[in-house]
């Protein structure tokens, strides 16, 4: 549950260092997304029982639609489906060997 | 019971996501309150990330530094062949200017701001001036050498919202230096734009100026926008058309300047 509270300082963190930072560095006019990055590791790593992987695609979303001008809701939306997607693979197609 | 409903995914799903959407009834507080405490550490982070962006850039380019000084030289000679035809242009304008007794004051009132980030998903700047300055929507920007970098779409209490030439809600009327060819500037988005509805008869050339146009009253007439990279036009098009790099480098510039009020207008 902790862990839970420092999920949106991390968000917000990396949509700053995105936005004023990363922006400078573009590859071929892509900019490295730590917000997108760190939503994709933490719903591939997390257990099955675990909700992180939600709330990280929420607080990713929020402050994506925070600061860019799309309108508020756009990237939570994407992102939540994003998570549930991810989910459902993992859950149906992925097999973790036990130890 | 109670944590029932907690374990319906899909349904908390959609009451957050609903929750995320009503905010559009309160987003210009709520970006205005994000912005305003960000304001200071996104502009420390812009600095940092502008110098550490030029001198890796400095590294990884040493090796075509001669060939673009080169490019440079030959650059500058042209330009200062155009500033002398310039100077004699100018010198006669004011002359017609004194004869027809028309005051000759700054052409525009400007407001110098900085940069804090840039837009996450669109061609688009926030800069550090906002509804406190005085800013409005529709103001267009400029940078110290006359280049225009967009104009303010959105104001809040300390920051505003840039959008960029290539932003696509931008569109506005320009013409080529040295011809009397106009057209239309469109953002095509991700850092690209087009000049569209160019007459025929008026050859284009890659290279060629591209300038903002009294048409529209959209921006200040004479403002340096971009540069024809590539012509697209075809025989069965009925204009011309092409593929423009707009001048502006985030990169290059640490200020801007807002133009508050401008005498064509």
């Amino acid at each position: 549950m902790k862990s839970f509270l420092f999920i949106p300082l991390i968000f917000y963190s990396a949509a700053l260092l995105q936005t004023s930072f990363l922006v400078h560095f573009q590859v071929l006019g892509i900019v490295l997304s730590p917000l997108v990055l760190l939503f994709l590791l933490i719903n591939v790593l997390e257990r099955k029982e675990s909700f992180a992987g939600m709330i990280s695609a929420w607080w990713a979303g929020f402050f994506m639609d925070v600061f860019s001008g799309s309108v508020m809701g756009f990237w939570v939306l994407v992102f939540v489906l994003g998570s549930l997607a991810i989910r459902f693979v993992k859950e149906q197609y992925v097999r973790l060997p036990s130890i | 019971m109670k944590f029932s409903f907690l374990k319906n995914r899909f349904l908390l799903v959609a009451l957050s996501v609903f929750f995320v959407f009503s905010l559009n009834f309160f987003q210009e507080p709520l970006r205005a309150f994000f912005y305003s405490f960000s304001g200071p550490l996104q502009s420390a982070l812009w600095d940092k990330g502008r110098g550490l962006s030029n001198f890796f850039e400095g590294l990884f380019q040493a090796p075509y530094l001669k060939s673009e000084n080169q490019k440079l030289r030959e650059d500058t000679l042209s330009f200062q062949a155009r500033i002398a035809a310039l100077e004699g242009l100018e010198e006669e304008n004011k002359r017609l200017r004194e004869a027809l007794n028309l005051g000759i004051d700054k052409d525009f009132t400007v407001l110098q701001a900085g940069i804090i980030s840039k837009d996450i998903s669109q061609d688009a700047l926030i800069v550090s001036k906002g509804k406190n300055e005085g800013l409005e929507p529709g103001m267009p920007l400029i940078t110290e050498s006359r280049v225009l970098v967009g104009r303010v779409s959105e104001v809040f209490d300390s920051v505003s919202r840039v959008v960029l030439l290539s932003n696509p809600d931008i569109s506005f009327d320009v013409k080529i230096e040295n011809s009397k060819a106009t057209g239309l500037w469109k953002g095509k988005g991700r850092g690209e734009a087009v000049l569209d509805l160019v007459s025929k008869e008026i050859p284009l050339a890659p290279g060629d100026f591209v300038l903002t146009s009294i048409l529209g009253g959209v921006f200040p007439e004479n403002l340096l926008a971009g540069r024809i990279e590539e012509i697209l036009s075809n025989d069965a098009a009925p204009f011309q058309s092409a593929k423009v790099n707009p001048f502006f480098r985030m990169q290059d510039s640490e200020f801007l300047f807002v133009i508050t009020s401008f005498k064509n207008k």
